[in-house]
């Protein structure tokens, strides 16, 4: 093997550093199994191309341009997008779970504090379930 | 409101900090309806104890989550009081809570399932700026929800218990507008507009939306659409 150019022991670290860290994770028991074996994949891929660079040549042929670090460049740029595309998901999911809990909750707490609206329809003793506050 | 009353108009009105202008309307909106319920949307003022005390119903939420879904909670409060008509209006006094009879009337002849107060009727009193909002705001609706209205922005609305059933209001924002008329042409509701007169005071201009919120609204708008 060559000598390791400045960036390549720079990218070297940090693919190592991640998948260290991801597998003290993973030990701890802090990332689901399926996902640390996704990022380790990951990771792992970074680094063996970081320290054998002809791979990604082979890799740029198969996707039909020119240079090593293009289909690097191109392929890093898609991951991303769909990670922030995933993140947003993320977010927006949990935005409508934080809404509908508040909703939940307001009302719990508003017929906790109130009398029964009429005979046939009594205070109740539970959060209402989530199919009478989230219509179809 | 008294127990054992039956319930079958109710009147839904968000709030956030509205402690100032909120008690007229409520006082107005009780001589049409059987209950009002105001939904505090984590006001730092007085909102909740001004509401009770003009004699609302006060759902309060414990985080601040918009317009949208405080309209959302006390939708679902208002079907929790077992409302057979629900009418939704502004805290601020710009609607006047004596047109809820014109804009329930179509729902209890039959005739819509969701009734639209549509403010472009006189648009002399309308300030410029919020002519060109709404004119924008129309055709965005228009666009990303394929529905034709006259005024897509309006907050004063009625339903039926069944379309408050069907809706589902997932919108935090003045986005919910929209959202709600796309989600009624998509069930194939019969849709009314009418009519309304509606008063702009400073106070009104103040609490409504600028047009930072609005270019926010527009891009909701479109993300609201692809849910």
């Amino acid at each position: 093997m060559s000598k390791l150019l400045t960036i390549q022991a720079l990218f070297a670290l940090c693919f190592g550093g991640l998948l260290a860290r991801l597998s003290l994770q993973a030990i701890r028991g802090k990332v689901p199994r399926n996902r640390a074996i996704i990022w380790a994949g990951m990771w792992s891929l970074g680094l063996i191309l970081v320290m054998n660079p002809n791979l990604s040549f082979h890799l740029a042929r198969w996707l039909g341009v020119t240079r090593g670090t293009d289909a690097v460049t191109y392929v890093a740029i898609a991951f991303l997008s769909v990670m922030i595309f995933r993140a947003f998901q993320l977010i927006d999911d949990q935005d409508r779970e934080l809404s509908r809990l508040t909703t939940e909750l307001a009302i719990y707490q508003w017929e906790s504090t109130r009398p029964p609206a009429s005979p046939d329809r009594p205070r109740s003793e539970s959060p209402p379930s989530p199919s009478e506050l989230s219509p179809p | 409101m008294e127990k054992g009353l039956s319930v079958k108009k109710v009147a839904v009105i968000p709030a956030y900090n509205e402690a100032e202008a909120l008690v007229p309307v409520v006082e107005e909106a009780r001589r049409h309806v059987d209950a009002v319920i105001v939904v505090d949307d984590c006001s730092s003022d007085e909102t909740s104890e001004a509401a009770r005390q003009a004699g609302a119903e006060v759902v309060r939420h414990p985080l601040q989550r918009g317009a949208g879904r405080a309209t959302a909670t006390g939708i679902q409060a208002a079907l929790r009081l077992g409302a057979e008509f629900i009418v939704t209006l502004d805290a601020d006094g710009q609607h006047l809570a004596e047109e809820i009879p014109i804009l329930l009337a179509p729902l209890e002849d039959g005739r819509a399932d969701l009734t639209l107060g549509c403010r472009l009727v006189d648009r002399a009193s309308m300030p410029l700026i919020r002519r060109l909002g709404n004119s924008f705001a129309n055709y965005w609706t228009w666009l990303f929800f394929g529905i034709k209205v006259s005024d897509s922005q309006s907050g004063y609305r009625g339903m039926t218990r069944e379309t408050a059933q069907k809706l589902p209001l997932q919108a935090r924002g003045y986005e919910f507008c929209s959202e709600a008329l796309g989600e009624a042409s998509r069930l194939k509701l019969r849709l009314v507009e009418v009519p309304i007169t509606v008063i702009y005071t400073e106070y009104s201009m103040k609490k409504g939306q600028s047009v930072g919120t609005s270019i926010k609204t527009l891009a909701k708008i479109g993300r609201a659409s692809l849910r």
